[in-house]
């Protein structure tokens, strides 16, 4: 379970970047780091498996730029807008839950 | 540190097909760049910046291993975890030479001029089964992994061309041992219509064997080169990129 609200969590965090717009890699691991002031992170090329996961289930699309160097950059697709929406929603509910219950145990303890 | 180690690390350590390879090699390196590049202007030194970027963005086992999950060929996909690639190599390896054997034995115990070749024949038989297996082994690298590097193509090639020479050596000799026995047997007194046309078959029965060994051989070759020349210019294309200069030079 942990491992998949953590996977969860990462794709919506790489949606949500993109959200914003077209990014490469790095710049959408810089934003993610950046913007959650370190809290979520993806360290050690993490981020390549998910950003290939989500292009190859066409929830992004991959382009490359030609130029002196090759760069390769993500975009949010339709899908991809909708699973952010609806995976948003999702956690937000069974975060809700989570926190309703941990209150809950700290006032009866 | 140099930019090119920790991508040639990446790429020799990074077990998915060639082509995915020279595009996953593409993409992080020049993310790293980018990276290194973004670091340097906000003023962090470089080694720091090195290490950051490599920390970020460079893959770690566990990506790697997810990475080389989700690039599979079919074919590995379909044979699942259960079996490991050494297990599948061996297994279509050893598939390629039952066939090839059943084919040669077959050949050799038909009644006709293969069968009177003689132990020539056999000992072409025993080189065509090991240059099989070498080619068995190519071809379940090729359907397993979609890869051979250039040192196993080397070796690959190498020993091919060594059985075809093995195979051209031992089909000489039968040849010239057989036209010998004939020669020596006109000498001593006219062979019997018979026994001359048995020795003239066993001859060029031998000679059309060995040619045919080493027609095989070629053929089997050609039949590779393809997939050779595609990985030989991807890699070609994967050295451009991890033998890149570094572009860091703002941040010296």
């Amino acid at each position: 379970m942990q491992a998949n609200l953590s996977k969860r969590i990462n794709e919506i965090l790489v949606l949500a970047v993109l959200e914003r717009g077209p990014a490469h890699g790095y710049q959408i691991a810089l934003a993610v780091e950046e913007e959650t002031d370190g809290a979520f992170t993806f360290q050690h090329g993490t981020l390549y498996p998910i950003l290939h996961r989500l292009e190859a289930e066409g929830l992004v699309t991959g382009a490359w730029q030609e130029g002196s160097r090759r760069r390769k950059t993500y975009a949010l697709a339709p899908a991809g807008r909708a699973h952010l929406e609806a995976e948003s929603s999702d956690l937000r509910a069974q975060f809700a839950t989570l926190m309703g219950f941990l209150e809950g145990a700290a006032r009866a303890a | 540190m140099r930019r090119e180690q920790p991508l040639r690390r990446l790429d020799r350590v990074l077990r998915v097909p060639a082509r995915s390879r020279l595009l996953l090699l593409e993409e992080i390196g020049a993310d790293y760049e980018a990276l290194l590049e973004r670091l340097a202007a906000r003023g962090v030194p470089e080694a720091r910046a090195r290490r950051l970027a490599a920390r970020r963005l460079l893959p770690g086992r566990a990506a790697r291993a997810d990475l080389e999950a989700a690039y599979r060929t079919p074919l590995r996909r379909w044979l699942g975890q259960g079996i490991t690639d050494a297990t599948a190599t061996a297994l279509l390896v050893a598939l390629t030479v039952a066939l090839g054997s059943a084919g040669i034995l077959a050949a050799l115990w038909w009644p006709g001029p293969l069968r009177d070749a003689g132990a020539f024949s056999w000992l072409l038989a025993a080189v065509a089964l090991p240059a099989l297996a070498n080619w068995g082994h190519g071809v379940a690298r090729i359907v397993l992994e979609d890869d051979l590097r250039a040192e196993r193509r080397v070796r690959l090639l190498g020993r091919h061309a060594g059985f075809a020479i093995a195979g051209l050596a031992v089909a000489s000799l039968g040849v010239a041992w057989e036209a010998l026995g004939l020669l020596t047997a006109f000498s001593a007194s006219a062979p019997h219509g018979e026994a001359l046309w048995s020795a003239v078959a066993r001859v060029s029965t031998l000679g059309a064997i060995g040619l045919g060994v080493v027609a095989a051989g070629l053929l089997s070759w050609l039949l590779l080169v393809p997939k050779l020349l595609q990985y030989e210019r991807t890699e070609a294309r994967i050295r451009r990129v991890v033998e890149r200069e570094p572009v860091t030079e703002v941040a010296r």
